[in-house]
């Protein structure tokens, strides 16, 4: 569903992206980890379209980056993208209006669950509620890619499992996610495989479960292992 | 059931030993409708292909079938449920009596304490 290859990518002199690669199938939760500035929103943001490579290639669902890749992915970047004058209200309209695949009904109950109302303005939000806003638009998209930049950051440990639980309901055969986190323990057990980045390279990509019965621990234990050393 | 998984362990592997006690247990039957992977898989808040990948495993075991559009059944094979019930008790039985044996009981010893226990505990007929 998504093939990256020798994806390269640089800001100025430093190097963000080197000479990256994988594929990942349809219906499969890929764990994208690595330490900060480590190229996971570089990545991100290509994937999305939202930043060009330098060279490399990359198809999601057997087409380049464009119009039609961006129209099955729904992204969520790391920081906040919403116009902070718009209300909750607004920003429903907006997403509907700009995404032919936005179920609002999905988006209602998101906003039940996560005690939105439609008036509250977004500069009045707190962060951890403004993180449930966006990722509650972003998960009401019926898109086949989602693409997850830290959706757990700045959510308090009582949310978590509620954020946690919108999340895995929209794992499906029919859809392949990329979810980047810090918070490598608490997210594991949804992950098919895990893909390890430093330095804008690939450590390591490989199933989770082979990791686990190979090494006898952790993903987290591996994970740490791994960038230890090099 | 909350099932507190071994994050070290792989998933799945805990997955199908959660099916194989099910079944040895007979909370499972024979005949028996499996849970669906999706409602597997909330259950326990792990990937729905890891479920999958269970069930395939206990499916190569002979322990289910999958019937298609309709799901997957538990083995009306009584003979294989009682060779799993055989296997999870000689497994049982072996890890105990070797910590038993490193703790320098000899295999009397470990019978007696058995005994003992047995007699002594509520189990007793």
């Amino acid at each position: 569903m998504i093939n990256v290859k020798n994806l390269n990518k640089k800001y100025n002199q430093k190097t963000a992206l080197c000479d990256f690669s994988f594929e990942i199938e349809q219906g499969r939760v890929l764990g994208l980890l690595g330490p900060n500035g480590s190229g996971k929103s570089t990545l991100m943001n290509i994937l999305a379209g939202s930043l060009k490579q330098d060279d490399g290639n990359i198809y999601i669902d057997k087409r380049q980056i464009g119009e039609y890749t961006k129209s099955i992915v729904s992204y969520f970047p790391e920081n906040n993208n919403l116009y902070r004058w718009m209300k909750v209200k607004d920003i429903e309209k907006f997403y509907d209006n700009l995404f032919y695949d936005f179920d609002k009904e999905k988006f209602i109950l998101m906003k039940e669950k996560f005690g939105l109302k439609d008036n509250e303005s977004i500069i009045d939000l707190s962060k951890g509620v403004l993180q449930k806003l966006r990722l509650g638009l972003v998960l009401s998209r019926r898109a086949r890619v989602f693409l997850l930049d830290e959706p757990l950051g700045g959510i308090d440990t009582l949310s978590r499992e509620q954020v946690m639980n919108t999340i895995f309901d929209c794992i499906s055969e029919d859809v392949t996610i990329i979810l980047a986190t810090h918070l490598i323990d608490e997210v594991e057990r949804l992950f098919d495989k895990v893909l390890f980045i430093k330095n804008g390279k690939v450590m390591l990509f490989e199933d989770c479960d082979t990791l686990r019965s190979e090494n006898g621990s952790s993903i987290k234990s591996i994970y740490l292992e791994v960038m230890k050393n090099d | 059931m909350n099932c507190d998984f071994d994050n070290n362990i792989p998933i799945y592997i805990q997955v199908v030993k959660w099916l194989e006690n099910e079944i040895i247990s007979s909370r499972l039957s024979p005949g028996d409708k499996l849970p669906s992977v999706r409602d597997l898989a909330n259950q326990f808040q792990v990937n729905p292909n890891t479920i999958q990948r269970a069930y395939r495993e206990i499916e190569q075991k002979g322990l289910c079938h999958t019937r298609r559009g309709m799901g997957s059944f538990v083995t009306d094979d009584k003979v294989k449920i009682k060779k799993l019930l055989d296997e999870f008790v000689s497994k049982e039985i072996s890890d105990f009596t070797d910590k038993m044996s490193k703790m320098g009981l000899s295999d009397f010893d470990i019978k007696k304490a058995i005994e003992q226990y047995l007699n002594k505990g509520e189990i007793n007929d």
